[in-house]
């Protein structure tokens, strides 16, 4: 994979954790003044976890544009070495789901 | 469910905005700061303030990544290479974290910070740049605009095991502490493996999210990250974060690993009086 396709690959994987970004901030925001105002709210809470749970998943989807892009300009290190991150993030998650 | 007052929520938004601040500037995701305030400063329980630091270095991450992101920083092949082994480290440490004494955690915590501060300090002069851009990066470098020599500098990674064992052990504490690791890999791979120190931030900035999200899981289902505090701390880490970017761009590299020197030892002086 040459620079220039490393920076091409960089720069697409740079506005989905900008999108998740804005989705959770808006979460937060929100969350926040409702459990300020109210701080017994199960309904603030579950806004404030949705944000949460959108922060959590940037980083996942991130890695995945990576290995599509990997995929798309053929280098195989590159895709063999995102698979891996993901095949760990996957076994995280589910050991946690089990917990 | 650990209970959080307006007034704790609102000093933990300042201490998102510093931690974000720093960490954008560094390549670290702030919870080096913010997980000592939050325990410390704020009494809450550590596990609790390393939960909440685990989401401040998600945040950091992904506002550093998407700042950085087609500037050429960001080494995406050695990032994930590293990650492999900064991946199986979390897990690793998340799990560690229930068994291991209270005392033994700030010690390491005191320890691993103090001794980063020492190599950021030994080596504050030192570029890892090659001024002829005809020189091939190799198999992991890169190459990028440098400001500060006003043209295309290329840089070679050495030491690739020493950068694998590094990473193992920064994803081993992020797990443990609640930090990013990037703490650990940004000095490291700038100090020994031939990489700048803007392409060592940047490239960490990305890895720490996901090194973070090794163990975020774990914590989150323990109920150790409380919603309205994480919430907070985020929000304040994506406010400070934007002034950290736009400083780190303008700041020259030797005031970067003083400033971060600097960091590092206060955490490791707060740490080594707590575990005492």
């Amino acid at each position: 994979m040459s620079t220039v396709d490393e920076h091409l690959a960089e720069k697409r994987a740079g506005w989905l954790p900008r999108t998740l970004l804005v989705a959770s901030a808006a979460c937060f925001v929100c969350g926040l003044a409702w459990w300020l105002f109210e701080p017994q709210s199960g309904y603030a809470l579950w806004v404030l976890n949705v944000g949460l749970m959108t922060l959590m998943t940037t980083p996942l989807l991130r890695v995945a544009l990576t290995l599509v892009d990997g995929l798309r300009l053929e280098d195989w290190f590159f895709v063999g070495t995102t698979v891996a991150v993901i095949a760990e993030l996957i076994v995280t998650v589910v050991d946690a789901l089990n917990r | 469910m650990f209970f959080i007052s307006p007034l704790i929520v609102l000093l933990v938004t300042f201490a998102g905005a510093v931690a974000g601040g720093l960490g954008a500037m560094l390549g670290i995701g702030g919870g080096v700061f913010l997980v000592p305030f939050l325990n410390v400063g704020l009494g809450l329980p550590l596990r609790v303030a390393s939960g909440i630091g685990l989401m401040t270095v998600i945040a950091t991450s992904s506002v550093v990544s998407a700042g950085s992101s087609g500037r050429g920083l960001v080494n995406l092949r050695l990032g994930m290479l590293l990650q492999v082994a900064a991946g199986a480290g979390g897990y690793i440490g998340g799990h560690t974290a229930v068994f291991l004494p209270l005392r033994v955690v700030q010690g390491i915590f005191c320890g691993v910070t103090a001794m980063i501060a020492g190599i950021m300090l030994s080596r504050l002069d030192r570029r890892n740049v090659i001024l002829d851009s005809s020189v091939s990066p190799g198999w992991l470098g890169g190459r990028f605009y440098e400001e500060e020599s006003g043209q295309e500098v290329v840089y070679q990674v050495r030491r690739l095991s020493l950068a694998l064992g590094v990473s193992l052990a920064a994803g081993f504490v992020s797990g443990l502490l609640g930090i990013g690791g990037g703490v650990l890999q940004v000095p490291a791979l700038n100090a020994w493996c031939g990489v700048p120190i803007r392409a060592a931030a940047a490239t960490s900035a990305v890895m720490i999210g996901v090194t973070a999200m090794a163990s975020a899981p774990i914590y989150y289902v323990r109920g150790d990250i409380v919603a309205p505090a994480a919430a907070a701390a985020v929000l304040g880490v994506l406010i400070g974060s934007q002034a950290g970017l736009w400083f780190s761009g303008r700041a020259r590299v030797r005031s970067l690993k003083l400033l971060m020197a600097s960091v590092l030892m206060a955490v490791s002086i707060t740490y080594l009086v707590k575990a005492w």
